[in-house]
């Protein structure tokens, strides 16, 4: 059975999927940066903007992929109201956060995760006494992975459900019925990759040279950076 | 002519188990050879050795008469493993991004990488897949993958470990016929697999491992004779039919 998830790439055509990852990655930050330093009206644009980009690029298949992040929301609602009890300052504070979820996705869902291992070599390099080729491929391997991971969390969740964990009343037991295997699960899984990256004779040399930038590559930029200015003019 | 032979090969693992003892093989270039044994037999263990994943407790592996320790990442680029695992093989989000993964840890200019790819998923019929999503693909498809990556590193042995583990019916078939086709195109390949039945009839050589130890080494007519008392099933009765005739039906091809 092909496997699903949230936080995937996209295997379709997209206009993103021909930018630089580079200047994907660098706009991704500045536009959350922004996001919680602009004001309401800077919002309401922004946030119209990642939807559109959300909605152009990332394709939900079902409700129950984005239950995690809405559940998230939720409390961080929760959390906002209880300190503020103000609702604007809840609903603020959620949209704040479901526009970061938005924007990681359109990163994830229209960039290759070696695109984004060569994109973080290029930044972290000049970055001395820390490893640019370790940090680029755990960066990798962990934007592959957190989709099986959570693949992996629904098959033991269910597996538990179908031996009756709902009815166990001790929370500690239902968490450690989930958390240990699939730490377990995890760990081996994180064994089986290491060996059969060492069998592809990987050994931290790669081939990190992305293309130069060009005209058009600054034009994104240029784009990118106006709308950008456009959420802090308003 | 001998391409790889393991000599006296032992492995004791840490906590005292003795996962292989004393095992001695050759393999010669264009063979077809499968090594059969139940669970725990030391199977997957000794494929890690073949392409120096572990070292031996004692005892060697050459290939091209040379120990495989000498230039382990030239040896690896031409021992090529293909897991039991695909999930744990592929290791990026699109076909065309997997099959690179080895021929860009080789540091190969990029046009040689992508010609490689190109060719190694033409060769597994992934060619229309190459922007497709790695978790979307079925499981004979994400063998095929596997094996894919691997080809694209232009080995001279191809080691399958378990290849029809998690595979329905079409899948078996796909897998083998890429197995049988690498093999007729001139590769080596080692099977490693319990399930005899799905592919023995194509193979030129058997070797039965049990508790870590070779226990028969002959041409498949013959080995199949022995392979029921060390607890691997075949598809008939070898005291009331000939074994030639029972390796006849050992194909899921057909």
């Amino acid at each position: 059975m092909a496997e699903t998830a949230f936080f995937r790439y996209q295997d379709r055509s997209s206009f993103l999927k021909k930018v630089d990852p580079r200047i994907k990655m660098s706009l991704l930050l500045i536009y959350t940066v922004l996001l919680y330093h602009i004001s309401t009206g800077g919002l309401i644009l922004l946030s119209a903007f990642t939807i559109f980009l959300f909605m152009a690029n990332y394709r939900i298949k079902s409700i129950r992929e984005i239950k995690g992040a809405l559940i998230l929301s939720l409390f961080i609602g929760t959390a906002a109201f209880l300190s503020s009890y103000n609702l604007f300052f809840t609903i603020l504070a959620v949209t704040r956060f479901l526009m970061t979820i938005l924007l990681g996705l359109v990163l994830i869902g229209t960039t290759h995760s070696g695109e984004i291992e060569k994109a973080v070599y290029w930044f972290v390099k000049p970055v001395p006494f820390i490893s640019e080729t370790e940090i680029a491929m755990r960066v990798r391997l962990t934007i592959t992975f957190i989709p099986d991971i959570m693949v992996t969390a629904a098959q033991i969740k269910e597996a538990g459900l179908s031996r009756c964990i709902q009815h166990v009343k001790n929370p500690v037991r239902k968490i450690t019925a989930l958390a240990v295997p699939l730490l377990y699960a995890i760990i081996r899984r994180a064994e089986g990759t290491a060996l059969t990256m060492e069998a592809r004779c990987y050994s931290g040399t790669r081939d990190y040279t992305l293309k130069q930038f060009t005209l058009k590559d600054l034009l994104h930029l240029s784009t990118g950076l106006a709308v950008a200015a456009g959420t802090l003019l308003v | 002519m001998k391409l790889l032979e393991v000599k006296n090969l032992s492995h004791r693992f840490k906590d005292g188990t003795e996962a292989l003892k004393n095992v001695t093989f050759s393999v010669e270039r264009g063979e077809f050879l499968v090594i059969s044994g139940k669970n725990g037999s030391g199977k997957s263990v000794l494929m890690h050795h073949l392409n120096g994943l572990l070292k031996p407790t004692s005892g060697r592996v050459l290939f091209n008469n040379q120990s495989i320790f000498r230039d382990i990442l030239s040896i690896r680029q031409k021992v090529g493993l293909v897991f039991q695992n695909s999930n744990s093989q592929i290791i990026s989000q699109t076909v065309e991004m997997d099959a690179a993964f080895g021929p860009e840890n080789l540091n190969l200019p990029k046009a040689e990488v992508k010609k490689r790819v190109n060719s190694a998923l033409q060769n597994v019929g992934l060619e229309d897949k190459r922007e497709h999503y790695t978790r979307s693909l079925s499981g004979g498809e994400k063998k095929r993958l596997a094996i894919a990556g691997v080809l694209a590193m232009e080995p001279e042995i191809i080691i399958l470990d378990e290849p029809f583990t998690n595979l329905d019916l079409p899948g078996v078939k796909q897998v083998l016929k890429k197995i049988i086709n690498l093999n007729n195109n001139g590769h080596t390949v080692i099977c490693i697999t319990h399930e005899l039945e799905k592919m023995l009839a194509h193979a030129d050589r058997l070797i039965i491992m049990d508790s870590g130890e070779i226990v028969c080494d002959d041409i498949p007519e013959k080995a199949l004779i022995s392979a029921p008392s060390y607890g691997i099933r075949i598809p008939g009765n070898i005291e009331k039919e000939n074994t030639v005739d029972i390796l006849k039906r050992m194909t899921w091809l057909g």
